[in-house]
């Protein structure tokens, strides 16, 4: 068949779903191909508007422009990203609503702040209550629920670097009954999650605690948000500024707990007032000097709760969670209760500048609460951790998993051997290791199937890493264990570039292609260099 | 693939527009909405279901991608994905647009949403003429009308700086 009927016969409801797939801005110049294009591109079902270079104002205008030109009856996605700034509330409030009244089901405001400080949105009350949304991701946008929430469609839900309060969460769970999917990231200001009444949701993550510690920003863009004077405003300057910002806070409403910030501490004096701001406390958090940590335990009284609002303290209920992630930053005083339905689980808090000290104890728990899951992934102090309880003897009441993912630091850590030990339904063990050398030195360990209690051969290693994962070798082998799989991998992580793994079996997948190219470079190493010596 | 075994309850028999027979497990099958809608009537799965508008080549890589998603698991996500990429790599527009056509046809959401995928990604940032030959598209705008349609976007196609 000729290309021509094939193409001139691709429905135009085809033509529309590969428009869609398209930046908006591309979509629309595909009018310009023919007159049968002219309109396809107003009947997209899903609107994608990124900023990408254009500036904050031709970006807004082009989006105000092209909103009425849409005809679909029904969106099914509409997603911005941009620059935000609190002078666009107006504008980004009638694209949300424009969205909402077009039933639309996945909504992503996904804001950032280039200015300087984390300036966030105040969601319209209007959207609390929706039937179609199915999926929700608000960056940089302050969920305060007035009334209650109704979102009875919604499966996911994403809430990013806006604090929240114990009454939002629990307004948001008790609205949302077929919620699967949890994501928080820069959070804080609630110190309980209890999904005990949410069967549905099975997989929870929370990624970089806000806690004391907010972003160091300030109110957020000093240079142009300055529709009155006084929000002129920029980090350098906060202290002295301070004040005067402080009484523009027009709306009281709900001092969410990121008050503690607006510190310096020279103005505690005036900080009473904070529970009458309310506006922009996502951003107050941040004012991030340290030296205010001192009157942190402070203003913020948590509404519901028992009026003793730590906020370095987390209690997660959640007997239906399938699969939890927490990493980067963690609250200090994090607990799992009641988590026995749990089989995949990642700890991981590298990225963060947590002193490794102060969250030891806190991480000894967490392990504690995760060794009975089926699939672990701990990051490089989790597993430090790990193999200090194991030293300890401990290591009977470690590891029922079934798969772990570790990273080490140094390759000479020897606890990781003795997990092996402790560890009888262990079917693989997967460690990367971050190395300061230039190792392009790798290691591939692989047991054979059918040789259960020993490992078949070391097919290879580069010489400067060779001494120090000798113990990692046959000998070690407990007697017994099922190591249907084990691979050791070493690889060069450059701190920061560790990539984040949704799940075990993506990394997984992306590990096997990575150990075939290693494979190929180990036989033409032992092909040069002989095989390794023997143990 | 192409098969004259006799069916049984877990088989059924697809017909390509050229006449390749193929038998297909059910549970593959039940990836098109279209072959489920079909099965859950009173279709028989002893009937020989014809496709009039798909060619073999096509039915072949439409069912691969079909049999690889009914039996991996949900926990397999990862794998799937890289599969999927795999899978439209380094096809040509012409099979590609006969994808998404069968597709579209039998009602298979994820592939049609990554051959879609996959041809906006190709004329993304073209200039208007390559994609008018990539989707051969006659330009049936005089000048003066082209130049109108322009202008009155100018603001997607300058960019909004």
């Amino acid at each position: 068949m000729a290309d021509d009927d094939r193409i001139t016969g691709l429905p135009e409801s085809v033509l529309v779903l590969i428009l869609s797939f398209l930046p908006v801005h591309d979509a629309i110049k595909t009018e310009i191909l023919s007159k049968r294009w002219q309109f396809l591109w107003t009947y997209l079902p899903s609107l994608r508007f990124s900023q990408d270079h254009a500036t904050n104002e031709g970006f807004v205008a082009f989006v105000d422009k092209t909103l009425p030109l849409f005809n679909c009856s029904k969106l099914e996605k509409f997603g911005v990203d941009f620059d935000y700034q609190s002078r666009f509330a107006p504008n980004v409030n009638s694209w949300v609503r424009f969205a909402a009244g077009k039933g639309v089901e996945e909504l992503c405001l996904d804001f950032y702040s280039v200015a300087a400080g984390f300036v966030s949105h105040e969601l319209p009350q209007v959207l609390y209550t929706n039937a179609s949304f199915r999926s929700l991701d608000f960056s940089l946008c302050r969920v305060t629920p007035k009334g209650n929430v109704a979102w009875n469609s919604l499966k996911k839900l994403s809430i990013g670097y806006v604090k929240l309060s114990n009454g939002v969460m629990e307004k948001i769970l008790a609205g949302s009954p077929v919620l699967e999917v949890l994501e928080l990231y820069g959070y804080g200001g609630f110190n309980r999650l209890d999904l005990s009444n949410n069967a549905s949701v099975k997989r929870l993550i929370l990624r970089e605690f806000w806690g004391r510690y907010g972003p160091d920003s300030e109110h957020g863009d000093p240079e142009e948000d300055d529709e009155d004077g006084e929000h002129h405003y920029d980090s350098e300057e906060e202290e002295e500024e301070d004040d005067g910002e402080h009484d523009d806070f027009e709306e009281e409403e709900e001092d969410d707990g990121e008050h503690n910030d607006s510190g310096e501490e020279e103005d505690d004096g005036e900080h009473d007032d904070s529970e009458e701001e309310e506006e922009d406390d996502g951003e107050h958090d941040d004012a991030g000097e340290e030296e205010d940590d001192g009157e942190h335990d402070d203003p913020e009284q948590d509404e519901v709760d028992d009026g003793e609002y730590d906020e370095e303290r987390l209690e997660i209920s959640a007997p239906y969670l399938q699969s939890l992630e927490i990493s980067c930053c963690i609250p200090r005083n994090c607990q799992l209760r009641d988590i026995s339905s749990l089989v995949d689980a990642t700890l991981d808090c590298d990225g963060s500048d947590d002193n490794n000290e102060r969250i030891q104890d806190t991480l000894r728990g967490l392990v504690e609460s995760l060794v009975h899951v089926k699939r672990l992934s701990l990051g490089a102090q989790a597993t430090k951790v790990l193999v200090a309880m194991e030293a300890k003897g401990l290591s009977s009441r470690l590891l029922k998993c079934e798969c772990v993912h570790t990273f080490l630091n140094k390759p000479d850590q020897p606890g990781i051997t003795s997990i092996f030990k402790s560890s009888s339904n262990l079917e693989t063990l997967l460690t990367e290791m971050s190395s300061t050398t230039n190792a392009e030195s790798a290691l591939l360990y692989r047991d054979c199937q059918g040789r259960p209690d020993h490992l078949a051969s070391i097919q290879g290693l580069l010489d400067e890493t060779l001494a120090n994962l000798h113990h990692l070798s046959a000998e070690h082998r407990p007697q017994g264990v099922q190591l249907n799989e084990m691979q050791v991998l070493l690889t060069e992580i450059q701190a920061g570039q560790q990539q984040q793994y949704e799940t075990m079996e993506q990394f997984l997948s992306s590990q096997k292609q990575y150990c075939e190219k290693l494979e190929h470079f180990i036989s033409e190493y032992t092909q040069r260099f002989g095989p390794p010596p023997p143990q | 693939m192409a098969s004259s075994i006799e069916n049984n309850n877990e088989k059924l028999t697809l017909k390509s527009s050229d006449g390749e027979e193929f038998l297909v497990e059910k549970h593959v099958a039940l990836q098109s909405t279209l072959l489920q809608n079909m099965l859950d009537s009173d279709c028989s799965s002893a009937d020989v279901i014809p496709l009039p508008k798909i060619d073999a080549r096509t039915l072949a890589l439409v069912l691969g991608y079909c049999k690889k998603h009914a039996d991996a698991s949900s926990s397999k996500q990862g794998e799937l994905n890289s599969f999927d990429s795999e899978f439209l790599k380094d096809m040509d527009m012409g099979a590609l647009f006969n994808l998404v056509l069968a597709a579209n046809f039998m009602e298979i959401k994820g592939l049609l949403d990554i051959a879609a995928q996959k041809i906006a990604d190709t004329i993304k940032d073209k200039p208007h003429q390559e994609v008018r030959e990539i989707f051969h598209v006659e330009n049936d705008y005089t000048p003066e009308e082209e130049a109108a349609v322009r202008e009155e976007n100018r603001w997607a196609f300058e960019g909004f700086p």
